[in-house]
């Protein structure tokens, strides 16, 4: 899946996947990757600005740690970040029941 | 990093693409972690060091892009030093310097002379008057200058949202009645109004020098109500026009001289930063 088709869900996925427990952007990405079957195809860069800014809205929080040598920030889901989880999993959930009863209403076409 | 050679010319330029950002070294330390720990797993599936970083790397995303999701704001704006926010530092500078240079000129036009024994007339013939007009003419300067840093500032900030162009109005608003130069009351309230609102949305940016934005935002506001309070005690007595000179004697030094130490601050803060050329594009995640 393009980037772009993943644009405006990357908050509820990346909420989603920090909700299980904290961890650092490296393991957040890998199993985003992971739970998608490796679909979801984005640059692992772009990840980390948008964990920054879910960080700056109050969804997550960071620590820093040490780790083989290296400085490592952990997030985790803040209770304002859970609260917005479940907005935007309610949101979702409309949205693609909606999306699929459209879907339904129509035969699929035949491929060419 | 003798044994990451590609990571570490990476990071470089990494460090180089968003070298405006305030906590640089811990997002290039982030980044660092993530690109060792997946190096280290291709290297754990068979990869050579070489390879696992190469593939680390493309995964990983080009810097130039990744400068621009780091750069930009979630209502799609790029917040970066440009050429235009570093001259608009150079702006604030000499703005805080016209505002000082207005307020001394006002003050001898004002009759402060007559306080200290000094007599205008002895610079200038009818010298009130040219004293009035270089402040006056100062004041309208300094107004522009300021009004230029502003836009100078809601550029470095991609965008600031209504209450940053509610103070940008209000300010530029305030700026023409500085023509009504004697009218201190009303310019002292819009102006100090719009910087404050302005303030407080770069405040809620937390891009801006904490220290400067509050001296500057707090100044002009803080010298408009320390009028309005003289003016409510009715301290000194009272013009033919029934003003109170007194009130404006106190209150406008004190706004225009706090405002100008943060508007130089602000300014130096503009100035120092390295502007650097990002093209938009449409990054899928933004900062």
């Amino acid at each position: 899946m393009s980037a772009e088709a993943l644009k405006g869900h990357l908050d509820l996925l990346l909420l989603t996947v920090v909700s299980d427990g904290a961890m650092h952007g490296y393991a957040v990405i890998e199993e985003l990757k992971g739970r998608s079957d490796e679909v979801f195809d984005l640059p692992d860069g772009t990840v980390y600005p948008a964990l920054h800014r879910l960080e700056k809205a109050g969804y997550l929080a960071s620590e820093w740690s040490v780790v083989s040598g290296r400085r490592r920030r952990t997030y985790r889901l803040t209770e304002r970040g859970r609260g917005a989880l479940g907005e935007q999993r309610h949101a979702w959930s409309e949205f693609s029941d909606a999306v699929s009863r459209v879907l339904r209403g129509s035969p699929w076409p035949t491929t060419p | 990093m003798a044994d990451y050679a590609l990571i570490d010319g990476y990071l470089e330029s990494m460090r180089s693409s968003i070298r405006w950002r305030r906590d640089l070294d811990d997002v290039i330390a982030e980044i660092e972690d993530h690109l060792i720990s997946a190096t280290e797993r291709f290297e754990a599936r068979g990869s050579d060091r070489v390879n696992a970083q190469q593939r680390t790397l493309d995964e990983f995303g080009d810097p130039k892009v990744l400068a621009v999701a780091f750069a930009s704001t979630p209502k799609g704006g790029i917040a970066v030093p440009t050429t235009f926010t570093k001259s608009a530092g150079l702006f604030a500078i000499v703005g805080a310097v016209a505002w000082i240079i207005g307020l001394i000129a006002i003050a001898i036009a004002a009759g402060l002379p007559d306080a200290t024994g000094v007599d205008p007339d002895q610079f200038v013939a009818n010298g009130q008057t040219v004293f009035f007009i270089i402040g006056s003419m100062s004041l309208l300067v300094a107004g522009a200058l300021m009004f230029v840093t502003m836009i100078g500032l809601y550029r470095r900030h991609g965008s600031l949202g209504i209450l940053g162009i509610a103070g940008l109005g209000v300010t530029a608003l305030g700026v023409l009645t500085l023509l009504i130069a004697w009218a201190f009351a009303l310019w002292m309230t819009l102006i100090g109004a719009g910087v404050l609102l302005f303030s407080i949305s770069l405040l809620r940016r937390d891009l801006s020098p904490r220290l400067w934005t509050v001296v500057w935002g707090a100044g002009m506001a803080v010298g408009a109500v320390t009028w309005y309070v003289l003016r409510w005690l009715e301290v000194g007595d009272p013009d033919q026009w029934g003003d109170y000179p007194l009130a404006v004697a106190f209150a406008l030094p004190v706004g225009v001289i706090i405002m100008a130490i943060g508007l130089i601050g602000i300014g130096r803060w503009l100035r120092g930063e390295q502007p650097v050329d990002l093209t938009p594009s449409e990054p899928l995640a933004t900062a």
